[in-house]
Formats: C-alpha cells, sequence, structure tokens
C-alpha cells in the first residue's frame, strides 16, 4: 500500500497550488476590491473635482463652526442635541451631524439624528436628512461618487457584517498568494529581473506576471493585512474578544479600552469651540479633519478633535477638551489612557492602508501600487485559464475576466460620468439608485457580450477604446457641466490632479493598445509554433510546478 | 483482459477513497477549523500577554495579529504531513478550551 507521504506533493508544488487557488476561487472579487481600493485611495480627490463650489476653500473645518453649530442647534428636535460629528466632504463642504444613542426595536443600538451639508463659502444649509448617518447619507447626494467606490472596496456593497467578512476573506486570501508566491519560486530576486519577449506568448505574459507581483510584494503583504485586519476586527474580533474574555459584555470591553466615563446629566453652557479647534491646529501644525462633541448642554459634555497629519509626521494627532470649561485635556490615544505598544500598532493600519500621510505624493504611490497589484490578480487569472483552455469552463471563466477587468473601469468612467450630469442640474433627484442601475446594466451587458461566439482579442481591443474615451471624455465633461459655475481663480489643485490621472491613464491604456496590435501583428507574421505543455513550466526558477 | 481491468479497478479504488478522504479532511482542518482556531488563539491572546500600563496591549496586540496567526495555521495544515497538523491543531484547540474555561471559572468567580 502506498504510504501518505508518498501520495502527497512536494512541497513547492502545494504551495504552486495553494498560489494558484487562492487566486482563482476569489480572482475576480479580489481584482474588484483591489482596483476600485486603489481608486478609494483618491476617492476625497475626486469628490472635490466632481462636485466644485463656486469658490473652493482651503480650510475644511474653520473659524465661524461655533457659530454655525449653534445656529443648526435650533433647527434640529431637542432629542437630538446631545452628540455631534462635524466632518467635511466634497471641496470642504461640513457634514454636521446632531444625533442621540437609541435603542432600536430588534434590540440594537444604533445613533439617530439629523444630518446637514453646509455650504463654508455662506453657511447655507445644501441638504439635510434624518436617521442613523447610514440612513441620512443614503438621502443625500453630496459625496456619493466617492461613497460609491469607497463602498465598492470595503464590503462590495453587501450589508455588513457580511459585506466587511467577505471583503476580509479577500483580504487573507491575497495574503497567501503573496505568501505563497514567495517561498514557490527558487530564486524569487533573479525573476524579478526576467522577462522574456518574443518568445511563447504564455511565458512571457508569466514573466511579466512574475515581474509585477515581485516587485509590489511588499506592498501588497501590508494592503492584504491591513486590509484584513480592518475588516475582520470589526466583524470578528472584537464580539469574538467581548464573548471569550469579557463574558459577552462589550460595555465591560470599552471601559477597559476607553475607561470609565464619568456621568454628570447637570445642564451647563457648551464652551466655544473655535479657540479649541485653533488650539489644537496649533499644537498639531496640521488642519482639522473631525471634530465630535459628546452630551451637548451638560456638565460631562467633551470636545474630541482629530487632525490630520503634519508634514514628515505618520501618525495623525487627537486632542480632547471638557466642553463646559474649555480645559485643554492634551493629546489622546486611539485606544486606552496613555500611549502603548497596542495602541501605536493599531494607529499604524490606518497610514499603512490609506496612504494619506505625505499628501499626493503618497496617494499616488499607493494609487499606482493599487493598480499593479490588481494587474497581477488579473495576470494571474489569465495565466491560470490560459493554461487550461481545452476545457470550456476555464474558457468561459478567462472571457468572465475579460469582461471585469476593464467592464470596472469602464461602469466606474460611465458613473462619474452620471454623477457630473446630475450634480450640474440636468438630472434632478436622489443619484444613487441611478449610479447602481448604469453600473448593474454595463456590467451586465459586457458578461453577455463577452460570451458571444466574437474573438476575445476583438473584444478586449473595443473594451481598452471604450475605455480610452471615457477617460478622455471625464475632464472635458467636468469642464462644460461645472466650470461656468465655478470662479476659474479657485480651481483646487486636487481638480486639476483628477484632469491629469484621467487623461495619463487614457495615454497609458492607448499604449497598451497599440503594442498589442503590434505584437498582435507581428506574431501572425511569425506564424508562431503550437505552444506545448513544456512551455508553460518554469523554466528560470521553478522546475517542478506549472503555471 | 476482463480480470486485469477488474484487478486494476479493484486496487484503485481504496487509493482514490483514502485520497479523496484526505484532501476533505485537509480542506475542513485549513479552512473551517483553522478559522475557528484562529479566532481562539487571538481572543486567549488575551489571556496571557502582558497588558502594559495602558492596560489595552493584551487586547490590541492579538487582534492587530489575527491575520498572521491565520496564515501561519494554514500553511502549516497545508504543508505538513495530515496526521501530524490534525495532532498539533487538537492539541492547540485542548490547550485554548482549556484557558478559556479556566478563565470564566474565574471571570464568573465560580
Amino acid at each position: 500500500m502506498t504510504s501518505n507521504s508518498q501520495k502527497q506533493l512536494p512541497i513547492r508544488q502545494r504551495l504552486t497550488a495553494i498560489h494558484g487557488w487562492s487566486g482563482i476561487l476569489v480572482g475576480i472579487f479580489l481584482y474588484w476590491v483591489i482596483f476600485t481600493g486603489a481608486i478609494a485611495v483618491i476617492a476625497d480627490d475626486l469628490n472635490d473635482w466632481a462636485e466644485p463650489l463656486a469658490k473652493s476653500q482651503e480650510i475644511q473645518i474653520a473659524d465661524g463652526t461655533d457659530s454655525l453649530l449653534r445656529r443648526l442647534s435650533q433647527q434640529v428636535k431637542p432629542e437630538y442635541i446631545d452628540d455631534v460629528f462635524i466632518f467635511a466632504t466634497s471641496d470642504k463642504r461640513q457634514q454636521v451631524f446632531f444625533h442621540t444613542h437609541k435603542e432600536l426595536e430588534d434590540g440594537s443600538h444604533a445613533d439617530i439624528g439629523e444630518l446637514f451639508i453646509i455650504d463654508p463659502t455662506n453657511g447655507e444649509i445644501i441638504e439635510q436628512a434624518e436617521g442613523t448617518l447610514a440612513q441620512a447619507s443614503s438621502q443625500l447626494n453630496t459625496g456619493k461618487l466617492g461613497r460609491f467606490i469607497v463602498e465598492w472596496h470595503v464590503q462590495l456593497h453587501v450589508p455588513a457584517p457580511y459585506g466587511l467578512i467577505l471583503t476580509g476573506a479577500l483580504g487573507l486570501a491575497l495574503l497567501l498568494a503573496c505568501l505563497s508566491g514567495i517561498f514557490m519560486h527558487r530564486h524569487l530576486i533573479r525573476d524579478a529581473f526576467i522577462r522574456r519577449r518574443r518568445q511563447a506568448d504564455l511565458l512571457s505574459k508569466k514573466d511579466t506576471h512574475t515581474v509585477a507581483s515581485t516587485w509590489n510584494l511588499p506592498f501588497t503583504i501590508i494592503l492584504s493585512f491591513t486590509g484584513s485586519f480592518f475588516s475582520l476586527a470589526g466583524a470578528f474580533a472584537i464580539p469574538v474578544i467581548a464573548i471569550i474574555a469579557f463574558g459577552g459584555d462589550q460595555e465591560l470591553l470599552l471601559e477597559t479600552v476607553q475607561g470609565t466615563p464619568v456621568v454628570n446629566e447637570r445642564p451647563a453652557e457648551l464652551q466655544n469651540i473655535d479657540p479649541m479647534l485653533a488650539k489644537t491646529v496649533e499644537e498639531s501644525g496640521a488642519a482639522v479633519r473631525f471634530a465630535e462633541i459628546t452630551h451637548w448642554g451638560r456638565a460631562d459634555s467633551r470636545v474630541t478633535i482629530h487632525n490630520w497629519v503634519e508634514d514628515g509626521a505618520l501618525l495623525n494627532q487627537q486632542y480632547a477638551f471638557n466642553g463646559t470649561t474649555g480645559e485643554f485635556l492634551g493629546p489622546q490615544t486611539a485606544i486606552g489612557q496613555q500611549p502603548s505598544l497596542g495602541n501605536d500598532l493599531i494607529a499604524l493600519m490606518g497610514p499603512l492602508h490609506f496612504g494619506h500621510f505625505a499628501g499626493w505624493a503618497s496617494k499616488l504611490l499607493w494609487l499606482l501600487m493599487g493598480i499593479a497589484s490588481a494587474y497581477a490578480a488579473i495576470s494571474g487569472m489569465n495565466l491560470w485559464t490560459k493554461r487550461r483552455q481545452q476545457v470550456p469552463l476555464w474558457r468561459r471563466f478567462y472571457r468572465l475576466n475579460l469582461a471585469s477587468t476593464w467592464g470596472l473601469p469602464l461602469a466606474l468612467i460611465a458613473v462619474s460620468i452620471l454623477f457630473l450630469i446630475s450634480h450640474s442640474g440636468h438630472i434632478t433627484g436622489p443619484v444613487e439608485p441611478r449610479m447602481f442601475a448604469l453600473f448593474g446594466a454595463i456590467i451586465a451587458t459586457l458578461v453577455v457580450v463577452v460570451m458571444l461566439p466574437i474573438r476575445a482579442s476583438v473584444v478586449r481591443s473595443q473594451l481598452m477604446l471604450l475605455n480610452i474615451a471615457g477617460l478622455l471624455c471625464l475632464p472635458f465633461l467636468r469642464i462644460i457641466l461645472l466650470q461656468p459655475s465655478v470662479d476659474a481663480q479657485t480651481v483646487s489643485f486636487n481638480s486639476l490632479m483628477i484632469d491629469g490621472l484621467c487623461i495619463s491613464a487614457a495615454i497609458v491604456i492607448g499604449l497598451s493598445l497599440f503594442r498589442n496590435s503590434y505584437r498582435s501583428g507581428e506574431n501572425t507574421a511569425r506564424q508562431q509554433p503550437q505552444l506545448k505543455d513544456k512551455d508553460f513550466k518554469f523554466k528560470t526558477s521553478d522546475q517542478q510546478g506549472s503555471i | 483482459m476482463q480480470d486485469i481491468t477488474q484487478t486494476k479497478a479493484s486496487t484503485e479504488m481504496p487509493t482514490r477513497r483514502i485520497i479523496s478522504w484526505h484532501r476533505l479532511w485537509r480542506f475542513v482542518l485549513a479552512g473551517p477549523l483553522v478559522a475557528l482556531l484562529s479566532l481562539i488563539i487571538m481572543a486567549t491572546g488575551s489571556f496571557w500577554l502582558p497588558p502594559g500600563d495602558a492596560q489595552v496591549n493584551h487586547l490590541a496586540i492579538p487582534v492587530v495579529l489575527l491575520p498572521a496567526i491565520w496564515a501561519a495555521l494554514f500553511f502549516y495544515c497545508c504543508l505538513d504531513r495530515l496526521a501530524r497538523a490534525s495532532t498539533v491543531m487538537a492539541a492547540l484547540f485542548v490547550i485554548h478550551i482549556a484557558l478559556i474555561t479556566h478563565h470564566f471559572f474565574t471571570f464568573n468567580g465560580v
């Protein structure tokens, strides 16, 4: 009888199998999460670009916030004047959410209140809605373009916690693909420089996949690790720790982490928060990003202010004030009552994942690396399916991957065009349902089209051309639709960068299309011989595994 | 000819069944069981890790390391011999369940 050890595949082949299957089983969703994540790095800038104010603002939460809050507090239901969030959205518009903590009918707890979108140039209310923050946000049109892309990345628009669990699992699959990719190559460094050209088409593609993945490896490991942390911490980790270590008492866990709050319900006037905002800017050297007031009008009120990252720093700062006396309580940690290793590790997750610690420099790097990761996912799936072209299932999967690869950016471009038209006032009413309908229609159409008996290369070329046309159309459409209402002197740098990125992306896709056409003609002229199975072996570094 | 075919079939069938059972068990071990054990190891980390001055290290560090714990267990279950991997996983499971049981009785003052 054959022994167990003899039946098992060698370790390197098992790693190759893990690498392939971890990518192929979730590859398409993984590509969607990575690609939308790369775009989500510039989601705030996309919102600035799509919804410019007549006069662009430099500061997002500025002086005059206190009077604005007191004016708004006259308009909301008294029960909502408890906690307040103040944060910025498209082109420094201010979002103010007056809310209170309530128990819902199903026994769960939620923050319910009224959300306002304020024009910072004149303090007028642009939009307002009532409900939980998610419900109120969904009723408004402001910031929807960035939100649409971010939600694809965070939870694939699947309701929480299932969407978070799904993206957490995708992050772990990406981590597996990265780690198995490292160990399955005997000569990782050498493979990072090998790119054989003008040989068998697939061999060249394999080299491109290896080169892109290898150079991008540290970044992809960081992204998959931090991404799965963000998805799984909220969905699984904190509830599990609460159940096992705190007997299911999540409030006890929060008290351990954040400290026991002092309760004093005696009515007391809230101090002017403008000097508090100015104090944090002076302390941190960076603008205010987000502010929170708890227990407005009570003696135990507290103001917490989060600032952006100071130049040259990696982590952002947050400060607290006594709301009744205005006393400065100093810098605060994200968790715990004093600095700690655990707090630093958790605080590091954000900058490493979002890449917003060094302005446009880090954002561009994160965007490009994200797109390189997305390319590695696509090229990996293409290699797997091309290798198995004799199986009808994998032939269909190859075409499905084609629809996904070029269909996702095309659908996002179409959604952006729809948003621009809607924001310019040519379409009225809620924009989000229309964005979903258009996005779904494009993807569904492409899935049908790629299954038709048309050559895959022809479909790819057409989809690339459509993407180029859409990308070139975006800056011009924005100028035609929105620019007349915007002061030309105050066009924001962010908008110009987005315009530049659209045109650059169109040029890159155009060059790729030209290169594909050139190579296709060259291969036809040479009458490329039939590829044999041995051509797909890891000739350079790994003699055992196949693609 | 017929005899030879029958002989081949009779020798191959049990081997295939063994392989498929091995594969199924490895799938279960590396899939749901590793996911469950990772969560348990993460949660029990709060029992033995030092809390630090801020009293949060024992809670925060295991949560941050959850993806690494999962990846390490997954690769181990995929790459080691099935019998040994199963034994190690069972041992880890028993140790951590014992820790949780001990903590549960201590926490509830039993």
